[in-house]
């Protein structure tokens, strides 16, 4: 996975973007775990989806494309890169179904 | 030009744009604030009226102020807007180059409350005229002083006219740069970049607001 981390204009390295080895799926979303709020503008020609995760990340990004970002929640900033990756390792994983 | 701006509005409107637990609202890949506009234009205008106290040269230190923070929005907020993925999501696939990136920015921008912009003219890389029907400066100015006798107000919205063409023609938004204070400086410092004036605003009396950005 490659992996970009941004500074965000609050001052915090708390942006993490990665590229998957592999475009995401739809279905790649269900396995991002705690998701509040989950949105897919399923009828864009690129679809877009958003998945906030309280207290960790809001995760967005594009389906069929490899690149996702991460904004990672203030109160774990010190642990962003950890949480994108962890998350990053679930979105690619091999689907069992 | 193939810029669909209402599917823009609607899907810009579709976005969950509200705050979270930590009272921020993260989209476009920075950080949006829901602010009242009379408060912003309340701190605005009592800084150019007690500008307007001390003379012509404060009341040009605050006009160029004012429009600068219109600048660093633009530079900010359009440019970050126009690296996100919610733009290649929904705007990306209805570009077809770089002139309508123009129209692109300012449906968003349309999206976003700001009043209605309007797309009155662009000659590519040279200039952009901008018609706002209902600015929330003007309509805040109207509505808390009456009648300008200070000039045209709508300084946010001049100096974001500014930021686009700057950002698309000045420097180049569609090479992906990163958005640093350098580079902000090359766009908004250097010799060749765009500046805007409000040629008409409803404060003062026109019939509505209306920008001009061109090279310096």
């Amino acid at each position: 996975m490659k992996v970009l981390v941004q500074r965000d204009c609050l001052g915090g390295e708390r942006i993490v973007e990665i590229e998957l080895p592999r475009p995401v799926r739809l279905e790649d979303l269900d396995r991002i775990e705690g998701v509040e709020t989950r949105t897919v503008l399923a009828h864009l020609p690129r679809p877009f989806f958003r998945l906030d995760v309280p207290g960790r990340f809001l995760l967005t990004g594009i389906v069929s494309d490899p690149r996702v970002r991460f904004t990672v929640r203030m109160a774990v900033r010190d642990r962003a890169l950890e949480l994108a990756l962890e998350a990053a390792e679930r979105l690619a994983a091999r689907s069992t179904s | 030009m193939s810029v669909d701006e209402r599917a823009i509005v609607e899907a810009v409107g579709g976005l969950p744009l509200v705050g979270n637990e930590e009272g921020l609202i993260p989209a476009f890949g920075l950080y949006l604030t829901r602010h009242y506009a009379d408060y912003y234009n309340h701190v605005s205008y009592a800084y150019l009226h007690a500008a307007h106290q001390e003379g012509p040269e404060a009341v040009a230190k605050a006009r160029a102020a004012l429009i600068e923070a219109g600048h660093v929005c633009a530079f900010n907020t359009f440019g970050g807007i126009m690296l996100s993925q919610e733009w290649e999501a929904v705007v990306g696939p209805m570009l077809s180059g770089r002139d309508d990136w123009v129209p692109g920015i300012v449906s968003v921008i349309n999206a976003l409350g700001w009043g209605r912009w309007r797309l009155e003219g662009l000659t590519p890389g040279e200039e952009l005229r901008v018609r706002v029907d209902n600015s929330y400066e003007s309509t805040g100015y109207l509505e808390t002083h009456g009648t300008s006798k200070v000039g045209s107000v709508c300084f946010l919205a001049t100096g974001g006219v500014a930021g686009i063409m700057n950002l698309i023609y000045h420097g180049d938004i569609l090479a992906r740069p990163a958005l640093t204070p350098d580079y902000y400086a090359e766009l908004f410092a250097g010799t060749g970049r765009f500046v805007a004036e409000e040629v008409a605003c409803r404060a003062a009396g026109a019939e509505r607001c209306e920008v001009v950005a061109r090279r310096a």
